[in-house]
C-alpha cells in the first residue's frame, strides 16, 4: 500500500533538530545570476546580490551557514563560439557564514586573468550545514 | 531511541510542494523541495552516453565537445542554477566546461580547451537546482 504523509514541517523527535534524509543531502542555497550580475531572476536562501565592481559580486544568505567550510560551485553561460578571450570562468573569491563572494572573468592570450562582468548568466550552488 | 518514519510520499499540507525541515545548527529551517537536486547526470564526453542520471530522458552528442541532455520532467523556467564539472586533458592544458543550453527542457555544455576550441571531455557531470514545472 502506498503511504502519503501530509506535513508542513519535519524536525527530529525532540522537535528542534534536523532529520536525516537517508543517503541524501539537500542544497542550502542556489542562485541564477543575470547578465551584469545586478539581479537574481531566481534563487534559494539568498536575500540579495551586491555588485562590488567589474566581475565581482557578493551573494548574501537569508539563513546563515554554520561555518565557512561549505562547498560552493559556479558555472557560467557563455555564447561565444570562438575568438580571443574565450575562456570565461566563475571563481569563488571568499566564503563566510553570511555571504559568498564570486568573481567572473576570462584569461587572455597570455594566460592572465581579467575581471569581466557576467555576459549572459551564471549559476551558483551551495552545499553544507546551516547555522 | 532513534525513530524512523517510513513513507513513500511527502506532501505539504498548507502548500503541497513546500515542506520545511530544521537546519543542521538547530536554529533555522530550510525548504526541503528548494534544496533537492532536480536533475543530475554523468555522461561520456566522447558520445554523450549516459552512465547514470536522474530526471534525464536522453542525451545528444551535438558535436565535438558539445552535449545536451533532455529532462524527463521539465523545469518551470530557465532561471535555475545549473552546474557542470568535466574531466579532460585538452591542449593547451587549461580545460573547462561552460553552459551552452539552459532551457526548461534541456541543459547542455561546451567543453573547451585553453585556445577556446571545442574538445571532448572524458566525463561530464551536470546538476540542476531550481523549480520543477
Amino acid at each position: 500500500m502506498t503511504s502519503v504523509l501530509n506535513v508542513d514541517t519535519i524536525a527530529d523527535k525532540a522537535g528542534t533538530g534536523p532529520v536525516g534524509l537517508t543517503k541524501q543531502s539537500a542544497a542550502k542555497a542556489w542562485a541564477h545570476i543575470a547578465a551584469g550580475g545586478a539581479s537574481l531572476p531566481d534563487s534559494f536562501n539568498f536575500s540579495s546580490i551586491d555588485d562590488d565592481g567589474t566581475g565581482e559580486y557578493g551573494l548574501n544568505y537569508t539563513s546563515a551557514m554554520g561555518s565557512a567550510n561549505y562547498s560552493a560551485n559556479g558555472t557560467i553561460t557563455f555564447n561565444h563560439t570562438s575568438g580571443a578571450n574565450n575562456v570565461r570562468v566563475v571563481l569563488t573569491e571568499s566564503k563566510s557564514t553570511s555571504s559568498i563572494e564570486i568573481d567572473s572573468g576570462y584569461t587572455n592570450s597570455s594566460g592572465v586573468y581579467i575581471a569581466y562582468d557576467i555576459e549572459t548568466n551564471a549559476s551558483v550552488t551551495v552545499q553544507g550545514d546551516l547555522a | 531511541m532513534a525513530s524512523i518514519l517510513k513513507v513513500d510520499t511527502l506532501t505539504g499540507v498548507s502548500t503541497a510542494g513546500s515542506i520545511s525541515v530544521t537546519g543542521e545548527g538547530n536554529s533555522t529551517t530550510t525548504n526541503l523541495q528548494q534544496g533537492l537536486c532536480k536533475v543530475w547526470s554523468h555522461i561520456q564526453g566522447s558520445d554523450a552516453a549516459i552512465q547514470d542520471s536522474f530526471n534525464v530522458s536522453s542525451s545528444t552528442d551535438v558535436g565535438t565537445g558539445r552535449e545536451t541532455i533532455t529532462f524527463s520532467n521539465n523545469m518551470t523556467n530557465d532561471d535555475y542554477s545549473g552546474q557542470i564539472s568535466s574531466s579532460g586533458s585538452g591542449s593547451p592544458a587549461l580545460f573547462y566546461s561552460r553552459i551552452r543550453v539552459l532551457s526548461t527542457s534541456q541543459f547542455g555544455d561546451d567543453a573547451v580547451n585553453g585556445s577556446g576550441s571545442y574538445t571532448d571531455a572524458a566525463d561530464i557531470c551536470y546538476s540542476i537546482n531550481g523549480d520543477l514545472a
